[in-house]
Formats: C-alpha cells, structure tokens, sequence
C-alpha cells in the first residue's frame, strides 16, 4: 500500500495511505506533483502542511478515514445555492463527531477543509456555524465572530429602511 | 415599554442555548466568516428572516445575503384588496431589491364551492 507522510504546522508527522490521501484536493495535487518530480517511483512523499497544527490535522483524516468509501461527488453537484450534501448525507457519526468541539476547533476546521479542499467536511463544518449564528442579533454576531461594522454614513440606516418591508406580513 | 422590550427579545427566531465564547476567533490566522466561499456555504443554510438580519452585519456580509435574497424573495398577492400592498411594495422597490416579477395566482376556493363545481 503506497503511503504518504503529511506533517502538521507543528511537526506531527501522519503516515497515511494515498488513497485515502487523495480524497483531500490539496493533498492529491500534493501527491501528483511530487511523482513528477521525484525520480525514484517508490519513493514515499512527505507533505508540509504549514497552516494547520496536529490536532486539527488529525480531525480531518478522521473524518476522512470514516468517508473513505463514500462516492466522489462532482465538486459542482447540487453547487447552485452552495448547499452541498450536508442536508443529505450528514451521518449520525458526522453528529457524534462534530458534538464535542467548540465552535473554536469548529472555525479551525473549517479553514483546514477549505484549504485541503475537503468538500463534505465543509459543508458539515458551515452547517454547524449556521445552526449557531441563526437567531441571533447583529450585535452578537459581531462580537462573536469579531466582525466589524464597516458600513458608511447611512448605509447602515438604509439598510434597515429595506429590511422592514423585506419582510412580509 | 419594559414589557414590550421583554417581548421583542423572546421573540428571536430562537433562544441561543449558549454563550459563543468571546476569544475563540482570536488564535485563527484569518476570519473564515470573510471568506467568500465559506460564507456561502454558511449563508445557503440560511432561512429569509435571517439573511435579512445579517445584511446588517457588515457589508460583505450584506451582499452575500442581498444576492442570495434577491435570487428567493417574492411577494405573492393573492386578493383584490392586496393591491395596495403591492403599491406599497412597488413604491419601496429600491435598486437593491427591485420589482422584477409578478406571479397571477387565482384566489383559493373554499371546500363547498369544490363540491358544487364538482357536482356541475
């Protein structure tokens, strides 16, 4: 079984097998990109991933591990409203795995399926800080997610002008 | 005032079950709620009432939601006597959410006028 070293931002070396590998986009270029250009075939690519620490490294190629054998969407199914698959095919393993995290590990992770281009991981990840930020008020999300108003004049004041007919009643 | 003020906090959508941690957002490199691509795919589980709401979060925030309510939104106007809504409507149509599409729909009948048509 040909295997493939991914290292985390903070040193922890994975040794994991390609195919499971190539189910992350970022890794399977990795991979593709260190065969033509290493000479020996048999050699095994070692991959530095120096944005994402271990511990959240290790959540993606659980997930990844547990997803193995599901098929490969198109990356465009369903990509019309963003939607993804998450409304369908979320698992009772994908609850039990996302319940213990906070919304910290959450964001994290996040940002590691965006960038090793794992799509379900993603979906799932933006559905939970969906089902957290729904219901609130503009002040709590900004705190909570440090955004800030950047709104101009009355840009802010028309804005809300708009929203009250926006609803229907 | 207090009672009404009381009022309008339960009615949120719904009640936050927990405090968002306030320094969570402080060890990440970058903002993922600011990222184009995530935060479509946060938005596409969105209901209206909400992307309403956070259109007055900040402005990148706004035009994500201003697009994707823009796609969703209609008023339906089912009576007669809704015509003055859609005037209303019309006259606050804004270049952000402007008029694009009328739906004729016939009012809905009552179950004894189904009956009697069925009979005929």
């Amino acid at each position: 079984m040909a295997l493939v070293r991914v290292i985390s931002s903070d040193g922890a070396a994975f040794l994991v097998s390609q195919r499971l590998a190539k189910r992350s986009g970022k890794l399977k270029t990795e991979i593709e990109t260190f065969r033509k250009s290493s000479d020996n075939s048999e050699a095994q690519p070692e991959i530095r991933i120096v944005t994402i620490r271990a511990e959240i490294l290790r959540l993606v190629l659980q997930w990844l591990q547990q997803h193995q054998n599901d098929p490969v969407l198109p990356a465009n199914q369903n990509e019309q409203d963003g939607r993804g698959d998450a409304e369908m095919g979320q698992s009772q393993w994908d609850r039990d795995f996302l319940a213990p995290m906070d919304l910290g590990i959450v964001m994290e992770l996040i940002l590691a399926a965006n960038h090793l281009e794992v799509k379900g991981l993603l979906d799932i990840t933006c559905k939970l800080v969906e089902s957290k930020i729904t219901g609130r008020t503009v002040d709590e999300i900004r705190t909570a997610f440090k955004l800030k108003s950047d709104f101009k004049g009355n840009e802010e004041e028309q804005t809300r002008l708009e929203n009250r007919w926006c609803v229907e009643n | 005032m207090d009672v009404l003020v009381a009022l309008l906090r339960s009615c949120r959508l719904s009640k936050p079950d927990e405090d968002l941690g306030p320094c969570f957002m402080d060890t990440l490199p970058y903002n993922p709620l600011l990222n184009p691509l995530i935060i479509a795919k946060v938005f596409a589980y969105s209901g209206q009432k909400d992307l309403i709401n956070y259109r007055l979060v900040c402005k990148s925030w706004n035009g994500f939601a201003t697009s994707l309510l823009q796609s969703n939104s209609y008023a339906t106007v089912r009576q007669e006597s809704d015509l003055t809504r859609l005037l209303r409507l019309t006259k606050h149509s804004s270049n952000y959410f402007p008029i694009t599409r009328f739906y004729i729909k016939p009012t809905p009948k009552r179950e004894s006028k189904q009956e009697h048509s069925s009979d005929i």
